[in-house]
């Protein structure tokens, strides 16, 4: 049956958008994860209208919450949660370093490091095919994030990692959940040493723990190694719920991480040192 | 003109409402497709060429906001995109009971032809029954829904 000429020029679109697709794919495929300038660009121009929609939700929100209710107890109350967020991450990350450096000279130093290095971010969106791979929050360059930093939740857990497209004002942040994450880590009580690496459906896979490592069972705690040179060593990242032996080399060991999908509201982003400026907490 | 805004306007609504439930019901952000919902919009009131081009824009917005290879979702979407508006052209899908099913094909369909890409092209494997199921039920029943009440604003105003 002959096509009529608007159905014509359908077909010609559509193949048209197709063939902009396998362009499209054919650049990436090669890069991986790698965002082209084509995913950087459309990254910029959107995830401003994100952060500009996550503010105006806030800013109505917290009028409501202000003018309507107890508005200085809820000031009072907000300042307080912030401060005890930061205390729980001071907390988390010495109480973790104590572990592991018992020199005095070293602890002073990693004091003086964490009082500074934190960035409190807010996330804005979620990954919207598998909302346990990746999101996106409201810090970017600007706030002098860069590829690679660490996050955490509020109680000091391992979250992800930043990771490109990053914007002036906002970040990706790939998720310890996520099949092509990779994180160095460790069983409390040197029990073992291997890689833990995303399932993609929240939970985690502790990789290349030999077979005949001994001692590790369900409850174990793990914690970052720092051998990958990404995650500083000792956070904490979940607990052991499987413990499994399918090849001859090594152990199926499925780990749980700590922190809840259904809570990152805010996170917390270590900037190192020599790139944090010098005061980024908040007084008293 | 007319055209590119109303795709412009659906996209960020798309986008805002994503940003809404990533904050609010995060849980929920993987069972309701809202990029994929515009499309299927775009394209019953449209047409196929209409769903097309919503389909390529909703996709790299999807792309861009998730990890993974950058242009899987937009090609699935403009496909699916493309196929709604020929079929809601050719069936009538009006009724409540029609769009949801209409609504449950199109979705399940965009989330297999998804995954096969993924697997096609960067070999992840395809993710479980539940959200196969799940996802266009949600989507699909959200959609409905959506759709009557406009359908009933529209007769309201005499369209």
């Amino acid at each position: 049956m002959p096509l009529f000429p608007r159905e014509k020029r359908s077909s010609r679109i559509f193949i048209a958008l197709i063939v902009f697709h396998l362009v499209l794919l054919s650049f990436q495929v090669p890069l991986g994860t790698e965002p082209t300038f084509v995913e950087k660009s459309v990254f910029a121009v959107l995830t401003p209208i994100q952060h500009g929609v996550v503010a105006v939700v806030r800013f109505l929100g917290r009028l409501w919450r202000t003018y309507f209710y107890f508005h200085h107890v809820q000031l009072q109350n907000q300042d307080m949660r912030r401060e005890i967020y930061y205390l729980r991450q001071e907390n988390a990350l010495l109480r973790h370093s104590l572990e592991r450096f018992q020199a005095k000279e070293g602890l002073r130093l990693f004091f003086l490091q964490t009082q500074r290095s934190i960035h409190v971010a807010s996330v804005i969106s979620l990954d919207p095919v598998n909302y346990k791979k990746a999101m996106i929050i409201d810090q970017g360059r600007l706030a002098g994030l860069a590829k690679n930093m660490v996050v955490l939740d509020g109680a000091g857990h391992l979250v992800g990692r930043i990771i490109e497209p990053l914007s002036l004002a906002e970040a990706t942040v790939q998720l310890i959940s996520d099949e092509s994450s990779g994180v160095g880590v460790v069983i409390q009580g040197n029990k073992g040493a291997g890689v833990l690496a995303g399932e993609g459906s929240g939970l985690c896979q502790l990789k290349y723990i030999l077979s005949t490592a001994e001692g590790i069972s369900v409850g174990d705690e793990v914690l970052t190694s720092g051998y990958d040179r990404i995650y500083p060593p000792g956070l904490p990242v979940g607990t052991i719920i499987s413990v499994g032996r399918d090849s001859a080399l090594f152990k199926t060991i499925v780990v749980r991480p700590f922190f809840d999908f259904n809570k990152l509201d805010l996170v917390a982003v270590i900037v190192p040192p020599e790139e944090a400026p010098a005061s980024r907490r908040p007084g008293p | 003109m007319r055209d590119a805004v109303r795709a412009a306007a659906g996209i960020a609504v798309a986008l805002a409402l994503h940003s809404l439930l990533s904050r609010t019901v995060s849980s929920w952000t993987p069972l309701f497709h809202v990029f994929l919902l515009v499309v299927l919009f775009a394209a019953q009131l449209r047409g196929e060429l209409f769903g097309a081009v919503m389909g390529t824009f909703s996709g790299l917005v999807v792309d861009t906001l998730s990890l993974g290879v950058f242009g899987i979702a937009g090609l699935s979407m403009t496909i699916i995109g493309y196929l709604a508006g020929a079929v809601a052209k050719r069936i009538n899908v009006l009724s409540f009971f029609r769009n949801f099913l209409f609504l449950f094909i199109m979705t399940a369909l965009e989330f297999i032809l998804w995954s096969l890409l993924a697997i096609l092209l960067v070999g992840q494997p395809l993710a479980g029954a539940r959200s196969l199921l799940a996802r266009p039920l949600v989507t699909a029943l959200v959609g409905a829904v959506l759709f009557s009440t406009y359908r009933r604003i529209q007769k309201r105003h005499g369209k």
